[in-house]
């Protein structure tokens, strides 16, 4: 039953691939979807491609190590959206419809009218994103393998196929109708294994489940209600984490070309409160579930946490409901993956390939398009066969190299109207080595995490450089751009 | 003690709730319900 359920949902996302591709015409299409999406695609886009399937093993595994204190994380996401959308996106949107432009990239050339800028930050995306998903299709290999009961590697293969044909077949189109499907699955899955564990644990959810919840888990580890998980909790990393969050709508492109694609400003508001109902269900869902597999589950078999969700399903849950949790994990990590293929593709080919060889990438726009996520599903899949250890860094460094890198001249061009070239390229440059660096060499003797170094190295280089070059006149294009943030 | 649980972990428990619920979600409602519509404006872009 759960095969079966599985085989038709691998087999909807290839036709929605198949009719994502009648739609695509042209680069726009292909790469932004036409930019007419509405609040529902946009927030099933940016939230599935943020919430990926590590939480749906992750949260209520961390949740049965750690208790309550695993909730302070459903802090950090609705602010994520807050600040993606509220803060950032409308200016993001405007900025990005402002300079007419496909890729994130091309925006930051025509803001600081900068070459060197659009190729740095194009080969950034190609790093970051290329390494990222090396990582992605080795969790989606494991995965799939786990679920399926195969070996890594025809997982691996599954996985990769299923998500590279309806990327390269439909573009960013495909990705957002998947991710939306994708979300819904998530959703119904997280509802249904938390009902099924509460009718396990105490005959069903009532009033008075919290009291019960507590109850028993304050005679199984008094730990558990504990506001630091009895010191499992990390708060000093849990705020590194919040602040980092904050950032992820504007300084991930991944993230950000949700909010680039969508059908006007006005989106925003909506797709905001939809992302936030869409984590907080599964934040409150994962977390109790969590807790309240030790009623179900025998302490003994649960090895690493981890495992909680796999010992879970069989016990809780019918083949049918297990079938569609197991949908859902599998779509958590196939909407991240495509999210990351299609914006890597983007700059590969907007901004490589049209530089590179402009002639014969105008004469066929389409094919060359298709040859940029075509080599971003193979290349990944090539080295999840067996990553080289200079793939593992990228993939270990690979978050706080993109946030980091995009951070400052991201926020200059809706923020700081002064930002000049040389401070963003400055800052974009030193993070791109000084986050690697860190992070493989100084990281363990120093105990001071890359991402915190980032945090607090990227504006303090892009402030420090920008009053150098400092220019007391703005642009008539950037005076344009701020007269019209006026208007919001 | 609340609900079974630490006075602490309560306050976390309600802390993330009305961050979710009340000033996200609440917000987000309140931001809907403003009269300024400016994708007119930006649709001539």
């Amino acid at each position: 039953m759960m095969i079966a359920i599985l085989v038709v949902y691998f087999g909807l996302m290839l036709f929605i691939g198949y009719l994502a591709s009648r739609k695509v015409r042209d680069s726009r299409d292909y790469f932004l979807g036409g930019k007419g999406f509405g609040p529902w695609f946009t927030a099933f886009k940016f939230a599935a491609t943020w919430e990926s399937g590590v939480k749906l093993v992750g949260s209520p595994g961390m949740a049965w190590n750690a208790g309550w204190s695993s909730l302070a994380m459903g802090i950090g996401t609705p602010l994520c959206y807050f600040f993606s959308f509220r803060v950032f996106g409308q200016r993001l949107k405007m900025a990005f419809d402002h300079f007419n432009v496909l890729t994130l990239p091309q925006m930051l050339e025509k803001r600081y009218n900068s070459r060197a800028i659009r190729i740095v930050a194009a080969v950034a995306i190609l790093i970051g994103l290329g390494g990222s998903l090396v990582a992605q299709f080795k969790a989606t290999g494991e995965i799939f393998s786990a679920i399926l009961g195969l070996d890594y590697l025809h997982g691996l293969f599954i996985g990769a196929v299923i998500v590279g044909i309806y990327c390269i077949m439909g573009g960013y189109l495909a990705s957002v109708w998947t991710d939306f499907i994708q979300g819904i699955i998530m959703v119904l899955g997280s509802i249904a294994i938390f009902s099924a564990t509460a009718q396990a644990a105490f005959g069903g959810v009532s009033w008075d489940l919290l009291p019960q919840l507590n109850a028993a888990l304050a005679s199984i580890d008094p730990n558990l209600l504990d506001v630091t998980g009895g010191g499992k909790m990390s708060w000093s990393n849990l705020f590194i984490i919040l602040a980092i969050t904050m950032l992820v709508g504007i300084a991930m492109p991944q993230q950000s070309v949700a909010i680039f694609s969508m059908r006007d400003v006005r989106t925003a508001r909506v797709a905001m409160i939809v992302c936030v109902v869409f984590s907080a269900i599964l934040a409150w869902s994962l977390a109790t579930t969590g807790m309240m597999s030790h009623m179900v589950l025998d302490p003994g078999e649960v090895k690493n946490p981890d495992m909680v969700i796999p010992l879970l399903i069989p016990k809780v849950l019918s083949p049918f409901m297990g079938g569609i949790y197991l949908a859902a994990v599998l779509a958590a990590i196939m909407s991240t993956v495509s999210g990351s293929i299609v914006v890597a593709a983007s700059s590969l080919t907007e901004d490589i390939f049209k530089l590179a060889i402009p002639h014969r990438y105008e004469r066929h726009p389409m094919f060359y398009n298709r040859v940029g996520a075509a080599v971003f599903v193979l290349l990944p899949l090539l080295f999840a066969v067996n990553p080289p250890t200079i793939i593992f860094w990228i993939g270990v460094f690979a978050f706080g190299f993109l946030v980091f890198t995009f951070l400052m001249p991201m926020i200059g061009v809706i923020l700081i109207p002064g930002a000049t070239k040389q401070a963003a390229l400055a800052q974009m440059v030193s993070i791109m080595i000084i986050i690697p660096v860190w992070t493989i060499w100084l990281q363990k003797p120093t105990g001071i995490p890359a991402l915190l170094v980032g945090l607090v190295g990227a504006p303090l280089i892009f402030f420090a450089v920008n009053a150098v070059f400092k220019k007391n006149e703005l642009a008539p294009e950037i005076k344009e751009l701020w007269n019209k943030f006026g208007q919001l | 003690m609340i609900a079974n649980m630490p006075t602490s972990t309560f306050l976390l428990y309600i802390g993330v709730f009305l961050v979710q619920f009340v000033f996200v979600i609440g917000y987000g409602i309140w931001w809907c319900l403003q009269g300024r519509d400016p994708s007119r404006k930006d649709k001539r872009n």
